[in-house]
Order: C-alpha cells, then structure tokens, then sequence
C-alpha cells in the first residue's frame, strides 16, 4: 500500500509543477501585430488586404453610391433597398451607407497599419517606399468616396489601439481635401510607371495616383493642378484607348491600356468574382437560368444617344443573345451591356474588374479642367474629340468632333459625354455634384432631389456609437 | 464449515431449517455466524467501512459477511421495525461494530470461544412452536402493504435460473432447495430477499419503493443522500432512458426534468439538441451546460469542417451509450454548481455509468428495431398546380400564359404536365432503426467488472441521411489491498453519419420543397434532370433533391476514447484521498463532395473538402475527503485541486474542377484547382481549487459551502483567476418533534441557496488581437494578405451567474405522494458582447464584458404513487416557467441580429432574441383604399397586394422603421407527464410532453408560402389568393410582391402537445436453463402531436445554438414517427 500511496503522491506533486505555465495563452495558429510585420512578404501581404478592402466599396456599392442616386440608373421596385436609394427615399438607418462608410474605414486603419509598421521592417528601400505609397494611394481613395459621399468626416491617420477613446468628430471637409491632396502627391513620387511581374499587375501606379488627383483636383475647383495632372497622365504615354469602345468592358481586356486602375476581380475561383454581371443582366437570363439583375437603364438615358454612336449598343440593349443562340428579350425595359461576361464562375459571381479610372475619364476630366480654366481650348476640344472619335467608329459623319462651343456649352458637352461614355461606372452623382448640376438633372429626370441629398447621411448606427458626430442637415 | 446452534434449532446437514409460525413475533436466537477461516474469528477481527452512511442493521450482517469468512442466517424481516444504525467511515472491530449497532439496539451479543457470535433478545417470548421440516415446494402470498395481493411479481431463487411469477391473487408456489434464498422483484417495489429458511408457506408484504430519501444522488466530485441534498438536483435513471429510439441520452432529459427544456434541434439521426437549463445565460458565450461523464467533465469540440452547403448538426454526445447509463444527474442551483466554478453556469449534467456489481456473472442482451416515418407532409401544388399558377402570376404581370402557348418554349399546357414529380414522396422514406446492446457484469469480493458492447444503426427519413454507432465499455473497480481501491472507466467509440445538407434554402428539404414537380427524376437520357425545366420557365434554379442526395457525399467519422483511472485511499479513520487521471480523445473527420450533378458541383465542376479535428483533453484530480460524526454533528469535507488542459488540432482542404471525379472526396488531390488549405492549432488550459463543507446538526439542519477557483488560460491577462462561493442552508422540517405526530407527513425539507458560477465558454484567445491571412488576387493569379481583424481586450473575463434559489421537498403517506418546488433568480452580469465600436478604429466591434441578463421562474414536480397492488399506477409529472429578460446592454439599449432567415432584436427589458418585423395588416382589396391610405401604401402597391402597419403612426409605411417585436421563441413553460402502469407481467408507460406560449419563424413558409411561383406554393396559398372574384385578406394575389425582411405574417404559435412515447412491456421468467429472464416491448415514439403549427413540426430550433435566434424553422430536417419492438434477455 505504501508503495501505491508514495506513486500517487509523486504523480500528484509532478502535476501540480507541471500544470501552472497552461494558463498563458500562446496563439499557435495565427498572427498578431508584432509578428505580422518582419519581412518584405509580410509587408506585400498586409497591403493586399488593404487592395482586396477595395472590394467593400467598389463593385455594386459604388453602383448604388455613385450611379443610384443618379438619373443614368434606376432599379426595380423588387428591389427594396436599392429602390429607396433610386428614389432617394433613403434614410440615415438605410444599411448600405452604413457599410460603405464601415467598409471605408476599415481600409483606412489597415493603410494606416502598413504606413505605421512598413518603416520598420529591414527591406529594400525602393520596394518599402512604394508599399507606404501604395497605402498613401488607397487611403486617399477610401477617404476620396467618403468626402463626396458624407462630407465632412473624421480623419483618422493613424492605428487605432485603444478601445475606450473612440469618440470622433467631424473634420472639415476641407481639411480632409488637403490631406487626400498630401497623401496622393506623396503617393505619386514612390509609385512606379507600371508591374513587370504578373502578380502585381492591378496595384496602384503613378499614373493611377496622377488621375485620381487629378480628379480631387478637378473636385475642389484647383483647374489648373487638375488640368496640370490629366495632361502627365496623357503624357505618360503608356495609356491609350481601345480602338473599340465594346473592347474596355470585355473580360478578356482587363487590366488594359486604358485601365488605370481597377478593382481587381476574377474567375480563378468564384469567390473572387464581381456581383456586377448578374445584377445589370436582362430578368431571367442570366447566366443559366439563375435569375436575373434588377439594374436597368432608365429610358431617358437610353433614348439620350446621337445617331451612330456605337456606345449605345453596349450600354442600352433590350435583348440579349445567349452563349446557346437563345435570344431573351428584357420584359423590363432597358438594361445594360457593360458587365455580360459569358464565362462567369458562379451565380453571381463573374470577372468584370471594377474600372476606378479609366484613360477616356482622364481625357474628358482634362477638357473639363481646361475648359473651366478658360473655356474650351484646342486641347479641351482634342481631348473630348478623342472619346468621341472613337465612339463614332464605322461613321464619321455622325457624332462629328465638336467645335465652336462657349464655355458653358462646352461644361455641359463634356458632363453629357461623360454620361455616355461612363455610365453605369460609378461616376454620374460625382459629376453633377461637382459641375452642381444635381438638383437640376434629378428633378429633370422625375425624382425630386433637395438640397440635402448633395450628401448622404451620416449612417444612424455610427451615429449611435460615435457620439461625437454631428448629422447632415435634412436627415 | 462450522456453525453453532442454539439448542432449539437442529442442525440438518449443512443447512439450518426454520420454520416460523405467523405468530411469531420474534424469536431469542437472531442470528448465528459460521466461520470457515483458519484465524479465530473474533470481536477483534478489523472492519472497514469506506464511507459514512446511516443504514438497516441487515447492512452491519452484510459488512461482515464481506469482511470476514462467515455466513449469517436470519429472518429477513427481524429487522425491519429496527431503526437504522449509523456506521462511520474508517477502520472498527467486529466487537465495536456489534456494540455500536446491535447492542444498541438491546440485543444481547456473546462471542463464544470458539468464535461464534451469538446475538440474543431476551425481551421476546420464545414460546415459539418450532418444527424442523424440510419441504421442496414453497407457496405463499406477496402483498402490498395494505395487504392487497400483487400479481406478476417476479420471484427467483437467488444465484439460480429458477423463477416464477406470482398469479392474479399474489400466490406464488415454486420448488427450491431448502436452503433457498428467493427473491422477489417488481417494479415499483422495494426487492425482498428472503432466506427459505425451511418454510413451504411465505407471505412476503413488500414495500413500495419510495424510499427516493435514502436514494444517493450523485453530486460534484461526490454522492449524497436524497434527504441530505442542500442543492437542487434532478435525476433521470437507466429506466428512464430505456425504451426510447435515441442516439444520445440528453435527448431522454426532455419532459423528465423540471427546469430542462430539451429541444431536437436537428431530427436528422444522430442530430444534436439545444437544451437550456433554467433558461438562457448568455448572448455571446456558450448557453450548453457542463457535461461531465463519470467524473470527466468532457468538453465538446466543433465536428470538423465541411464544404459550403453541407451544414449538419451531429449531437456531441452520441459517443455515449445511453444503454450504458445508470443514472443522469442534473445540477441546477448554485449550491450543486459552484463546486463547478467557471463552468457552472449553465447547470451541470452528470452522467454516470453503469457498473459491475458482486456476484456471478450476469449477461444482458438487449436489442430493438424500429420503422420511422415522416409524421406530416406538407400540401403544396402539384405539376399542373405550379405550371397554372405561373401562367396565372403572368397574366396578372401583363404577360401571356407561358404553359400551353403552342408558340413559346413550353407548348405543353399544365393539365399535360399532369401531377408531376411528388418530391416529397421521392425524399423522405420509412426507415429502419435498430440497436443492441450485450452487457456482461460481475465480480468476486475483489474485483468488479462491466463489459458491454453496442451497435447503433438509423437511417434518416430524408433519403442518404444515416447515423451508425460501435461503442465499447470496459469498468472495472478493484480492492488492491486494503484501503486502496482503484479501477477505470474507459469507453470508445465511433460513429458514422452521413448526412445531407440541413438548414435553408440549399437543404435537402428545402429541395424537395422548392424544385418544380414538373421535373422528372431523370431527363430523356436517363441522366439526372439536373436544374429545372429550362431557361425561362420562371421557376427558381435548384438542384434536383433525388440526384443531390444520391451524388453528394457528406460523411462525418468520430471516434472518440474516454478513459479515466482513479485509486481511493484511506489514509486514516474518515479521510480518504482520492486521485484520477483522465483521458479524452477525439477525432472526427469529414468528407464532402459534389459530383457535377449537383448545382453547386456543376458550376464548379466537382467540389470536395475533407476536415479533420483532433482534440486531446487531460484530466488530473486530486481530491481528499474527510468525514466525521459527532453527537449531532457531521461534517463532510471536500477539498481538492484538479488540472486539465486541451488541444485541438483542426485542418480543411478543399478542390474544385475534377476532371476525373469517381473518387470523390477521397483523393482531392485529383483535382485541377486545389484550394488554399486551412489549420488552426488551439490549447486551453484550466487549474482549479475546489473545497466544500456539508454540515449537518441534528440531522435536520443542513449546510452546504462550497467555493472553487478557476485560473483559466480564456480569460485576459489581467482577470486569469476568479472564485465562485455558494452557500446553501437546508432544514428537514418533517424531522422537528412538533411535527412528528403527523403521520401522513413522511417528508418536508425547505431549501435556500445562494452563490456565484462562471461561464468560461467565450471561445480562445479571445482577448488577444488577432491578424488573419488569407488571400486576394491581382490579375488572375492569387497572392497572400494579412490584416488585423481583432482588437486585443486583455481585461476579458468569464461571465458571471449569481443564482438564488428557494425550494421546498414535501413527502405525505410514505412518500407515496411527493412534491418539489423550486423558485429561482439567476443574475448574469458581465455577459460577453461584441460591443459595436465606430468603424473609424478600422473594427466593427470588440468583445467586452457588459450588460446582463435574468432568468427566473419556477419549478414543480410531483411524483406519485396511486394504485397498489395487482394494478399498479405511478405518475411523474414536472412544470416549468421561465422568464428571461434582458437587464442591459452595451452601448445602445437594443440592437439586431440577422439570422440569416429572418431579423431579431436584443432589447432591454425583453427576451433575449424577439422576432423583430412588419406587421401582415391584410390585402389592398381596391385602387381606392391605396390611394386613401397615402404613403402606408408602398409604391407600386395594387389591389391584391399586401399592407403593412404603419407601426410609429407617422402616415408612411417604412420597412426598416415601422418594426415591432413579433414574437420570440422562448416558451412561457414547458411540462412532461408520465404514468406508469403495470399488471401482472405486463407493463406501460405513457409520456406526455409539451411546450407553450412560444413563437416560431416559420422561414420555410416564407419561401414556399409567397404568391409567387417560382417555387410550388403551398396549396392554401395558392387557392386562397387574391383575385378579383376573391376578394382574400390573407393571402395575396399570385404574382410578385415585395416582401419584408421578418414579417409577422410567418409567425406562428410553436406550442404543442405531444404524446412523446408509449411504450408495453411484457416480461417473464423461465425455469428455462438457456435464459433466466427477459422483456419484450413494443414502443412508439412521437406518435400525436396536437399543435396549430403549420410546418413540418414545431419543435425546431434551424439555428442550432445560438442563444439568440431560437425557434425559426428554415427547412428543417423533420420529425419521425418510430413504431419499435425490443427484448432484453438475461442469461
């Protein structure tokens, strides 16, 4: 017994030493911050989830942001939610602000992560220079869609680490102008020309910081900056457009000479695919009988086109041919063309790249600047006759080059060539708010807008949890 | 072997014979002891009792017996008016047992030289007329204590095959060697053994077994009388748990247990439940109580991971043969829990099994086989139905009929396409379930053992659905010298399930609801009609059921060993120290794979995953107990320091695009696209300290401390210990002198009880930041990202229960009718939310310690006995009423959770989880009344639409602001009755259950039961719908409509009825050499449900565990009906 009793109470003495050190908890299977940056992979991988974070405000958001609350757009009544942003019946509780605005601060802290930690990690400096620049890039973008989306926001340049001190404000819109104006400069001078290898084919270029710039630019009424950075873009040479206007929405053409930058999408596996395809398809086509998109084009836009403009066959079309010679024929009205892809990898799930910019909207946002700087001149008309010279394709005796406008003429030219060249792109309510034809266009096109519906509303349930915001007026 | 007569008894060879007249009172001679050891047998012969207990003198005569060579012959009844002696734990003498027991009682014992104890009562006449006879046949009467004769009680003689029963008059008459010991066994009454001792005529008058006061009880890292229990603790026995068709032996706690409500969350065999004991805790961490199996308090990890589309939900505790069970304890209040500490919050479930017992050996052999069926099927449209009421949605879209337009893709009109494809009929089946079980038990004085084996095997109603089990047990306990005792529990087990897809719209089910009868099975090829008719038929695109079920592999394996060693020492009179070492493997494993006949497959080309889960969990207790009685005073002690700690090891893969596919799931590597593989690697660690005190004075008044404290590796670095007190005070009221002259009153105990217990189940490395890899693409190819995706929290800690719970036990007229009330409030304070951060940190949100939650209500059971005698009647009958409210919450005082199926919301002041919507206020009946009603009215809204309330009033009706609570899924109370009946060999149980006052989201309604035909509707639906001549309130007219997200209009009242079980029994004995005895059964399970729940079934629970989003039904798996015979045989 004795022996028994002495076994025992070794064991037990064994495991009462053994046992205390089980309490630390040691994560074994993922990272954390300190051990999330030591090398020139890690700093790769933790900006490739600030580009795949584009995904939560491209794609259909930036349709329903940029577009919806446009006149170029309308949805089906089916369509709860995206039918009360149409109508702009929405309210600050509408979930689809709040995402965006959600989605947007989350890539905001990740950037803010890799412009923080990069620094710090031994690497070649080229490649450290350009990832901060890259994050500078994205940043500026997020905080781009959220100035013209909610105006004044908070400005949040650095990592975020304590829990308890939450409390934002508002920062003046202005302010937020300059520091997106900052970053994308710095942003600029580190970026390079283009991705030799193929796996960084889709990053941010200097050419994609120049056009966005631009584009900010063109925003806060700096013409001259914005004309100035429209022209180093067409300087660059390395743009140009498709000869074909059908060419820039064809799957197989991503990431081409007149993509500056895109939201990257593929087929490689179906949880990579864009929503855009199944959502603009004809009702029930699309792609085997998996239902069908309840984006439609409204029927003022698609009666907008000039004889021989071959855009509108790929933005307006009524019936649609299947891989199978099927032709189904929209019950709804017009639909859009630009987001088919034959080849999807799921039902909503297909390769359409989300184009942020494209080379035409940096030609038409360099005549606009020019123009605006002193009404049309020999270059504000080359630039605009450029995307039309195209468009017209097959017939030069329609859609002729445009010549001969005042200044105002020429300012409403370019936002009705805009609409035919980039709609359905994102771009239509940036354009009118910016040209402050809003108001104006949306009455025009049947919706009563006010002036409350120049900004969106701050999202309620932010607002319940920041209490330091303020709402838009009228919400 | 030698034996001493008193002079009046002759000695017959071996053998004493007596015969004992009726009249006879008592007799001088009691008892005489034989010896057949070399050493003398005398009064200083040591003793050991191992554990204090007050017991019949009979016990004193069966220690000795064990601890010393003699054999003892007495009559079985000379003690029963005797009162009971108390034997304290530790080492005595024979002599000081004797004195303190026998002598106490005024019996006179004498220790003859040559070792003979002879006990002696002076006090009685002993003008008894003994005769010696010896007879061969013995007859006689079993009567129950009122002397009213019972029939079909079993009457064996001991260690043999040879038994009868007794007859409509309790006459028994049965040959036995004269040196019998007959037993007398039935159900419901105390077992009598009872030495021939001579006689040809006994009349046995046997007790009910009521005695539920001196039934132990198992408790935390003890046992404890009934009578003796501070705490509230409910307990279901082996009998309880038999004849039912259940793969996990929680399922047998439902209607059993006040205060446990027990839903069948998934009805797929070998499905797992949801069971909430005194309601819900919490919102963010576990609501499951602690499971502890002999000992071993197991944890339960996630099964390993499948594919998309493949959800099940398999029971955790299927490992565990229900037929290897003896009893299910079930600990309720925090006197019973806080032994628990962390993990006590949500009550503690003990289950302990079943073990070998002394004696020869003794097979068991026990097997049923049964047929279930689907209780109801649902009436939706046929092929003609559907394709008509497509035609009709058109017509009123503007369009033209689209079945039987000769010019279109479908000239065929409905009529022609007939009745169609009955995909119901083709999914569900009558299926088989069976089960056997062969248990060997036995032992010598030294060691103890039960062998038993079992198979399990039941199919699902759903086609492809299949649950097999193989469980082995080996207990074993031994005496290794004196004082030690050691021994095991080890079982192992695997089991098989293959499953289909359970919950929404992609299930099984939901398939065979959705996909349109107008399919055939196969198309003209004899392939599988894969997606409906064709494009643009307006029906929704899914996956035919039959080749999906027939296709799809989804098989999850688990094997699973628990094994623990413990050894007992006595290390002084009283104290004994007690130390295990536990083990619990578990390994799962999990195949899926989508041939390309199935729609997710087809896209994909052929989709496998293959998971896999290990987890190791070691158990080290030390424990010493010490027990003492003094005069009115006893105490038991417990303190103790137990250590366990866990890893689990969990890896997925996944592939797309096989071009060769006949392998399925086997060989991913086959494939073209191989997904990135997955692999997490998670340990925890919990040392605990645990002590309690039982104080007893007088008997009467009883006390219960109990403190124990948790480090533990989940909690924050600044919050890694936490302590959890309880005290408890109980008064056995019955036992005062100012009630003892009430007779009728046999029992009434009051009970108080106050303490604290932790819930630790919110998840690892929580309180840690977290950054994710996973992967994005540029340009087509794939490549690495990493970003935080949680914010450390280092001050998170368990989530706290403090439990006051006030009870009362009462016992009338022998305990024949008895009584337990328990009334409790549970407080649950820093409950565990993700609190909603402002997105400008880059995080959602962060998990903090805020907010409560309150549960309280009441508990009743009664168990009674009615009817004695040759009809017997018992009733078990249990209540419960909960109430669970919110206290308060982060950040905002309510916030909502999408369920996938439908919105709820948290609120304060409300149940957890409320159905949160729209109200169904009619049918737009005219242009008119639209036009009136302005902006209630949505735009595009016709006659024949649906109207919504305009809830706030202000004259717009908005869908996200016009929301009310509609409901929640918690029931007001819920109750179980059973009545057990017996006469003669025959037996009955008959178990009502049910639940009241809850809400179900009926999510598969929201689907089929819309206006809209893409889909078969349901036949009311369709023929109630709105049209012009039909002018519907209820239904809308068939078109399409927009509907909310969470309308009123799919919540209905769950409550239901249901006549659960009833199972007759047959039993009878043989004089037959082959088997001694054996039961036949016929038993039916779920066989009536009475309830205005328009589903499949209403007890469903689609989203399994989660503690918010209870009661929504999205296609879910549904409930059989199983008609089973079973035997069980002794050999």
């Amino acid at each position: 017994m004795k022996k028994v009793t002495y076994l025992l109470m070794i064991s037990l003495g064994l495991s009462l030493f053994s046992c205390e050190s089980n309490l630390d908890e040691v994560p074994l299977s993922f990272l954390e911050e300190s051990n999330s940056f030591n090398s020139a992979e890690d700093a790769n991988s933790a900006i490739g989830a600030v580009y795949h974070r584009l995904r939560g405000i491209y794609g259909m958001n930036m349709i329903n942001m940029g577009d919806l609350t446009a006149d170029d757009l309308e949805v089906r009544p089916e369509n709860g939610l995206a039918s009360e942003i149409d109508k702009l019946l929405f309210n600050s509780a509408h979930p689809w602000f709040n995402s965006f605005y959600t989605n947007s601060y989350i890539l905001i802290d990740r950037a803010n992560r890799v412009i923080e930690n990069v620094p710090n990690i031994a690497m070649e400096d080229e490649e450290k220079q350009r990832i901060i620049a890259e994050a500078k890039f994205l940043r500026a973008l997020a905080y781009f869609n959220l100035v013209r989306s909610f105006g004044d926001v908070p400005l949040v340049i650095s990592v975020t680490d304590d829990i308890t001190n939450v409390q934002i404000e508002r920062t003046d819109s202005e302010e937020v102008y300059e520091f997106i104006i900052k970053d994308l400069i710095e942003a600029e001078v580190n970026l390079p020309l283009s991705y030799s290898e193929e796996n960084m084919v889709g990053r941010a270029t200097k050419g994609a910081a120049k056009a966005i710039l631009s584009k900010v630019y063109l925003t806060v009424g700096q013409w001259e900056n914005a004309a100035k950075k429209s022209k180093e873009v067409i300087d660059l040479g390395i743009y140009d457009l498709f000869p074909s206007y059908e060419d820039v929405f064809q799957p197989e053409n991503r990431n081409g000479r007149e993509h500056i930058f895109s939201v990257q999408y593929s087929c490689i596996l179906s949880e990579y695919g864009s929503s855009m395809a199944i959502n603009f398809a004809i009702y029930f086509t699309y792609p085997i009988n998996l239902g069908g998109g309840s984006y439609q084009v409204t029927p003022e836009y698609a009666d907008s086109f000039l004889q021989g403009d071959s855009r509108e066959g790929v933005a307006v079309i009524y019936e649609k041919e299947l891989a199978d010679g099927t032709i189904v024929e929209s019950r709804t009205g017009p639909h859009t063309d630009k987001y088919w892809d034959p080849m999807p990898c799921g039902s909503s799930s297909a390769r359409n790249n989300f184009m942020v910019i494209r080379y035409a909207d940096v030609l038409l946002m360099y005549a606009e600047a020019l123009n605006e700087l002193g009404g049309p001149n020999q270059e504000a008309y080359q630039a605009i006759n450029k995307v039309r010279q195209r468009a017209r394709t097959g017939n030069d005796s329609q859609l002729v080059d445009l010549e001969g406008l005042n200044q105002a003429e020429f300012r409403d030219a370019v936002l009705q060539e805009r609409s035919w060249e980039l709609a359905f792109e994102g771009h239509r309510r940036w354009a009118l708010l910016r040209t402050g034809t809003y108001i104006e266009k949306m009455n025009a096109s049947g919706i009563p807008a006010e002036e409350k519906h120049l900004l969106y509303p701050i999202p309620i349930n932010q607002m319940d949890i920041n209490l330091a915001l303020t709402q838009n007026p009228g919400y | 072997m030698k034996i001493i007569f008193l002079p009046f008894l002759l000695p017959k060879k071996k053998i004493l014979l007596i015969v004992l007249m009726k009249t006879f009172l008592a007799i001088c001679f009691l008892t005489t002891f034989g010896f057949t050891s070399k050493s003398v047998f005398s009064q200083d012969t040591e003793i050991i009792i191992k554990s204090n207990k007050v017991v019949p003198v009979e016990e004193v005569f069966d220690l000795l017996k064990e601890q010393t060579t003699h054999t003892f012959i007495y009559r079985i009844d000379l003690f029963d008016a005797m009162p009971k002696v108390s034997l304290k734990k530790g080492k005595t003498t024979v002599g000081q047992l004797l004195k303190s027991t026998v002598s106490k009682l005024g019996y006179t014992v004498e220790y003859a030289e040559d070792g003979t104890i002879l006990i002696f009562d002076f006090s009685a006449n002993n003008d008894n007329d003994i005769v010696e006879q010896e007879q061969s046949t013995v007859s006689g009467t079993v009567t129950d204590p009122t002397g009213m004769p019972i029939p079909g009680v079993n009457v064996i003689e001991k260690g043999t095959s040879n038994g009868v029963v007794t007859d409509f008059d309790g006459e028994f008459a049965i040959e036995v060697a004269p040196d019998a010991v007959l037993i007398f066994s039935y159900l419901s009454y105390e077992t009598v053994e009872m030495p021939v001792d001579g006689q040809n005529q006994m009349n046995i008058t046997m007790e009910t077994s009521a005695s539920a006061l001196e039934e132990v009880v198992v408790v935390g890292y003890g046992q404890s009388k009934r009578r003796n229990l501070t705490g509230s603790v409910g307990s279901i026995k082996a009998s309880e748990l038999e004849a039912q068709p259940i793969n996990s032996f929680d399922q047998a706690l439902q209607g059993r247990v006040a205060g446990v409500q027990v839903t069948q969350a998934s009805n797929a065999p070998g499905g797992g439940i949801s069971i909430r004991i005194r309601g819900g805790n919490s919102i963010s961490a576990s609501n499951d109580p602690l499971y502890v199996i002999d000992g071993f308090p197991i944890t339960n990890p996630a099964p390993a991971s499948g594919a998309s589309n493949s959800s099940m939900y398999s029971s955790p505790l299927s490992f565990i043969n229900p037929s290897d069970i003896v009893s299910v304890e079930v600990l309720k209040d925090a006197s019973a829990t806080a032994i628990y500490g962390s993990r006590g919050a949500n009550g503690v479930v003990l289950v302990t099994t079943k073990r070998g017992k002394e004696g020869p050996m003794i097979i068991e052999f026990g097997s049923y086989y049964g047929m279930q069926k689907i209780t109801r099927t649902l009436d939706i449209l046929d092929a003609e139905g559907q394709t008509t009421s497509k035609n009709e949605q058109l017509i009123n879209l503007g369009y033209g009929e689209r079945y039987g337009d000769p010019d279109g893709n479908y000239p065929m009109s409905p009529s022609e396409y007939g009745e169609g494809t009955d995909w119901q009929n083709e999914v569900f089946r009558v299926a088989p379930i069976q089960n056997h079980q062969l248990t060997l038990s036995g032992g010598s004085e030294k060691i103890r053992y039960l062998i038993s084996g079992n198979y399990y095997d039941q199919d699902g109603i759903v086609i492809a659905s299949n649950f097999k089990r193989y469980t082995s047990r080996l207990n074993l306990d031994a005496e290794m010298s004196d004082g030690i005792n050691v021994g095991t529990n080890f079982t192992v087990s695997r089991s098989i399930n293959n499953s289909v897809n359970e919950v929404g719209g992609n299930s099984l089910v939901a398939l065979a609801l959705k996909y349109s009868p107008a399919n055939p099975i196969f198309d003209e090829n004899g392939n599988w009609q894969l997606l409906n008719v064709g494009p643009g038929s307006g029906f929704g695109s899914y996956a035919n059921p039959v080749a999906v079920a027939n296709t799809t592999t989804n098989e999850l394996v688990t094997d699973r060993l628990l094994s623990n060693v413990y050894a007992n020492i006595d290390l002084m009179e009283g104290l004994t120290a007690r130390l295990s070492l536990g083990v619990d493997l578990y390994n799962s494993r999990r195949d899926i794979f989508y041939t390309p006949e199935t729609l997710i497959g087809y896209n994909l080309n052929g989709y496998g995953s293959n998971g896999s889960v290990s987890n190791l969990n070691l158990l080290n207790e030390n424990t010493i107990t010490y027990t003492k009685d003094l005069k009115n005073h006893s105490f038991d002690l417990l303190g103790g320091i137990t250590f366990q700690s866990n890893r689990e090891e969990r890896t997925f893969v996944e592939a797309q695009d096989f071009p060769n596919y006949t392998l399925g799931a086997n060989n991913l590597g086959l494939a073209n696209t191989p997904l990135p593989p997955e692999g997490t690697v998670r340990e925890w660690g919990l040392n605990s300290y645990l002590s309690r005190i039982n104080y007893r004075f007088m008997d009467k008044y009883l006390f219960t401390l109990t403190g124990r404290v948790d480090g533990s590796s989940r909690f924050g670095t600044k919050n890694k210990y936490a302590f959890f007190p309880s005290g408890a005070f109980a008064w056995r009221i019955s036992d005062e002198d100012f009630l003892e002259d009430i007779e009728t009153l046999s029992n009434l105990k009051f009970r108080v009880s106050y303490g604290s217990t932790g819930n630790d189940g919110i998840g690892l490395y929580r309180s840690l930041s977290e950054y994710n890899t996973a992967r994005t693409v540029f340009n087509d190819i794939e490549v690495l990202t990493n970003e935080a995706s949680r914010l450390a929290n280092p001050g998170l800690k368990w989530e706290k229960t403090n439990q006051f719970n006030i009870g009362l036990d009462l016992g009338i007229v022998d305990n024949r009718f008895r009584f337990t009330t328990n009334y409790y409030i549970k407080t649950t304070s820093d409950l565990l939310l993700n609190v909603k951060l402002p997105s400008t940190t880059g995080f959602t949100s962060v998990l903090q310690n805020v907010g409560s939650i309150q549960n309280k209500g009441f508990e009743f059971s009664l168990n009674t006995i009615n009817t004695t005698g040759a009809f017997h009647w018992t009733t078990n009958a249990n209540i419960s009423f909960n109430q669970n409210e919110v206290l308060s919450l982060a950040n905002s005082d309510e916030y909502l959770v999408n369920s996938g199926f439908s919105t709820l919301i948290v609120r304060e002041g409300e149940p957890l989880g409320s159905f949160y919507g729209n109200v169904f206020d009619g049918i737009w009946q005219s242009q008119e009344e639209i036009d009136n009603a302005g902006e209630v009215a949505r735009s595009g809204d016709m006659p024949g639409a649906m109207k919504y309330k305009d809830i706030d009033g202000n004259g717009i009706f908005n869908e996200s602001e016009d929301r009310t609570i509609l409901g929640n899924g918690l029931p007001d109370f819920f109750y179980g009755i059973t009545n057990n009946f017996s006469y003669k060999s025959f037996d009955l149980s008959i178990f009502f259950q049910g639940v009241q006052g809850n809400e179900i989201y009926n999510s598969t309604r929201a689907e089929i039961g819309r206006s809209d035909p893409t889909v078969p509707l349901l036949r009311t639906v369709y023929e109630n719908a709105w049209r012009s001549d039909n002018p519907s309130n209820r239904y809308p007219a068939i078109k399409q409509w927009r509907y909310t997200n969470t309308s009123s209009n799919f919540v209905e009242d769950g409550s239901f009825v249901r006549l659960k079980n009833v199972t007759l029994g047959y039993s009878l004995l043989t004089n037959s050499d082959f088997f001694q005895s054996a039961r036949i059964y016929i038993s039916g399970q779920n066989l009536l449900t009475f309830t205005e729940y328009s589903g499949y079934d209403p007890e469903v629970n689609s989203t399994f565990n989660s503690n918010v989003s209870y009661g929504i039904d999205a296609f879910a798996y549904p409930l059989a009906r199983t008609i089973m015979l079973g035997a069980k045989v002794q050999f």
